[in-house]
């Protein structure tokens, strides 16, 4: 079944570590996720981006990783940053006013400047 | 589809199967006609009840289960999830959650995206009662 998996991606760009993800973040695929997440953080980089282009679903599993990763770059001045959410995950963070924790970004170009 | 008809999943109380639940549900939206917006909201709210069936369904053996009974009515679509519990505490609902924390986002999401939620609980199992509208009434 297309997408009920998770695959994941790290990319450098203009020196940034890029988490490009494709497929569902649940409550299987979140560890796959956060260890992801916290092979970047281990590289001391400040500022999370994720590629949400090809995240067809996520729910409380996935925003719980990305937390947790808030939890640890907000005392060092960090944010994290989601580019291109779709409809559906930009509507579940309104409702769950995740929105006003993690910057939402229309492209990876607008994200890294941002993180720069 | 008819009012009354009934679709019944089993599934092993594990990750790895939630997503098929997932899946049979929005087939079954699908064919009741419901808008995109309301097919996302019942898969994260059956979603999120099966993963805290996964996580704290406390039971204390490998050969759990998780009961999902779908029943088709005219006004929408009612959707029950079953897991034996053991020694659990009764969830309670944040009235909105905590942005600073991991969790509390599950039952809340839940609450939001149905239009009626009724979790019984028993002595030895979680009962988590969802009803979406055709018609809206949820967020």
């Amino acid at each position: 079944m297309e997408g009920i998996r998770l695959e994941i991606e790290l990319k450098n760009v203009d020196g940034l570590e890029i988490l490009d993800a494709a497929g569902e973040i649940d409550v299987y695929t979140a560890p796959q996720f956060k260890e992801a997440i916290n092979t970047i953080l281990a590289t001391g980089q400040k500022h999370l981006i994720v590629d949400m282009s090809r995240i067809t679903y996520m729910d409380s599993s996935g925003f719980g990783a990305l937390l947790s990763a808030t939890r640890r770059l907000r005392p060092e001045g960090g944010t994290i940053n989601m580019v291109n959410v779709s409809p559906a995950i930009d509507r579940i963070l309104k409702i769950t006013r995740l929105s006003s924790v993690f910057a939402l970004h229309d492209s990876l170009d607008e994200a890294i400047q941002s993180a720069k | 589809m008819k009012q009354g008809h009934v679709v019944e999943l089993e599934i092993p109380s594990a990750p790895e199967y939630v997503s098929i639940v997932r899946r049979a549900v929005e087939g079954l939206a699908r064919r009741m006609e419901f808008s995109e917006v309301q097919i996302e909201d019942l898969k994260l709210a059956v979603g999120e009840a099966c993963t805290n069936a996964v996580r704290h369904g406390c039971a204390d053996n490998d050969l759990r289960h998780i009961a999902v009974r779908c029943m088709v009515m005219d006004e929408g679509l009612a959707v029950e999830i079953r897991n034996d519990i053991r020694d659990c505490r009764i969830p309670t609902v944040p009235a909105q959650p905590d942005v600073t924390r991991e969790g509390g986002f599950g039952l809340y999401l839940i609450r939001k995206l149905m239009d009626e939620v009724d979790i019984v609980w028993e002595p030895e199992t979680a009962v988590v009662k969802m009803l979406k509208r055709l018609s809206p009434t949820a967020v």
